[in-house]
């Protein structure tokens, strides 16, 4: 009698047990209504006005920045400056981006291959990650003071890493966003400490030429390579992981080496980017050293028709060699 | 002429470095140094710890070691000493604000130069290949320029996707070069107590 009780009582439990642990228990969303998740998410972080600190973890290093971002009649005005270190700081207006540091100024950097700005991370196409990535809602977490909804993509195939997404309920202004491996391991992370988002905000509080005047000794390093990775004649692209296209081309000139200019492409999913080098073989071109696997960026490289090709990202380790392994020198036989 | 003794000694060291001193006192302390062999190691000793800071290539592989036994044999400081003792009337009204930022300019001077260190060296990193690379700090020209190319790459690649912080020299800790990567291997299967040895570093023996 008293165990037949019990038992039922355990059932009973149990059942509450699930009951409660329902909402938390993570769910993959259908893809209509990821899609609608993704374009609220993405609207709200470019044509919000909002203001706001948030701390940016890499590489074992922390950083908080500041940003202000503007949507009026005009478009998209942002301002992010570092708040601690030496000045660095990036101006947006719509698709002109520009980043200045102290040793360099990089501009026309391409809205498709800038996937780092917090927190408008998704891409202008939000909709295409879907081939690449299943949404999962993991519930609500407490982040700068509010019940944020968590996120998680995860990635279809073994190219990509994990992402974490949180949103403000309320605004759908993401509040939180870090990229994971495989582990679970974080390999970057941005939080908001503190954000507010208003009803309208002045450009002109941005003060634009006044800031970018401290880094006005500082040098523009960059000019569009002409040299086109999927149609050069020199240069075969095959195979590279689905998603990923080339978004930019330039040229960089090395700090050290005077002379040394190289050629930078970046590959995007949206989510993840990589770069590759080319760089032209002098007769004694230092060996790249390998990077320690504790770090989580991945390199991959080789030589061919008197190039070295490096692959860099903080990919998993088969996207850096495989779009290696897709770059080709074309053989030359008429000549 | 008056004899500065004891621990504000320490103190009256790291006011030099910094500048701090008039020069009737800097004077005093200089020909006391002279006389004193222990005073000059203890002089050498707070240069060295600015110089860990600058990452200095005069700083030896063992500094660390040499320096953990000093900071082992210094007096655990209870409660800040009064100004009392630097209460000297060549020092100005500036200095003495100065003396009572620092309790004991010595530990503070130590515990400065050991977040400096660990800076340094990478912190906390328990790998084999960090510490491969204290048995042979000197990098050859060809791997300095590799190092240096690496390094750019990996910010140019952060910063064409908008990210704007750069790798410094905790980052570059983690680069192996064929050489320290077979230092590692070997490190590797003699089992050396790589971890307990990076221990020491945070925690007093």
């Amino acid at each position: 009698m008293i165990a037949s009780f019990a038992r039922r009582d355990w059932t009973l439990i149990l059942c509450l047990g699930l009951c409660i642990m329902q909402p938390v228990q993570a769910e993959t969303l259908s893809k209509s209504a990821a899609e609608k998740w993704l374009l609220r998410v993405a609207t709200a972080s470019e044509k919000r006005n909002y203001t706001g600190v948030y701390t940016y973890q890499y590489a074992g290093q922390l950083e908080n920045y500041r940003i202000a971002h503007v949507y009026d009649n005009k478009g998209v005005a942002e301002k992010r400056e570092a708040l601690d270190g030496p000045p660095k700081l990036l101006i947006r207006l719509d698709d002109n981006i520009t980043l200045y540091l102290p040793d360099k100024i990089m501009p026309n950097l391409t809205r498709k291959s800038v996937t780092k700005l917090f927190p408008s991370i998704l891409p202008e196409k939000p909709l295409d990650l879907l081939d690449n990535y299943r949404l999962q809602n993991m519930g609500t977490e407490r982040i700068a003071g509010i019940e944020a909804q968590q996120m998680q993509f995860i990635p279809l195939d073994k190219f990509r890493h994990s992402y974490r997404l949180w949103v403000d309920p309320r605004s759908d202004l993401l509040v939180k966003a870090g990229m994971y491996d495989a582990k679970g391991l974080m390999i970057e992370q941005f939080t908001f400490t503190q954000f507010s988002v208003l009803d309208k905000l002045d450009r002109q509080s941005l003060a634009l030429p006044n800031v970018v005047q401290q880094f006005a000794k500082t040098k523009t390093q960059t000019a569009k390579a002409q040299l086109l990775l999927n149609a050069s004649d020199d240069w075969e692209l095959k195979g590279v992981p689905e998603g990923f296209d080339l978004v930019s081309q330039n040229k960089r000139v090395l700090k050290g080496k005077k002379d040394q200019t190289v050629t930078h492409f970046v590959f995007s999913d949206g989510l993840s980017s990589v770069s590759v080098f080319l760089a032209p073989l002098s007769e004694d071109q230092a060996v790249l050293p390998r990077l320690n696997q504790r770090s989580q960026t991945r390199m991959a490289e080789k030589r061919a028709a008197e190039f070295e090709i490096t692959v860099i990202g903080d990919v998993p380790e088969a996207t850096v060699t495989q779009i290696l392994n897709s770059i080709t020198p074309r053989k030359k036989s008429q000549k | 002429m008056y004899r500065i003794e004891g621990d504000s000694m320490n103190e009256y060291f790291s006011a030099w470095i910094d500048g701090e001193l008039d020069k009737e006192t800097a004077d005093a302390l200089y020909q006391q140094t002279q006389l004193d062999v222990t005073k000059q190691q203890d002089w050498s000793m707070c240069h060295l710890i600015g110089d860990a800071m600058r990452d200095h290539e005069s700083l030896s592989a063992d500094f660390m070691t040499k320096f953990n036994q000093r900071l082992a044999a210094e007096p655990i400081l209870i409660a800040p000493q009064a100004a009392a003792v630097l209460n000297h009337a060549a020092l100005s009204k500036r200095q003495s604000r100065w003396k009572t930022y620092t309790a004991s300019a010595m530990a503070s001077c130590a515990a400065v130069a050991v977040v400096g260190w660990l800076a340094i060296s990478g912190a906390a990193s328990t790998n084999p290949a960090v510490l491969a690379n204290k048995t042979q700090p000197i990098l050859s020209v060809a791997q300095k320029e590799g190092q240096a190319r690496l390094v750019e790459y990996i910010n140019l690649n952060q910063h064409s996707s908008g990210g704007m912080g750069s790798v410094d020299g905790v980052v570059q800790a983690n680069f192996i070069t064929p050489a320290q990567e077979q230092a590692s291997l070997a490190e590797k299967t003699t089992s050396v107590p790589a971890a307990s040895a990076q221990l020491a570093i945070g925690e007093q023996p």
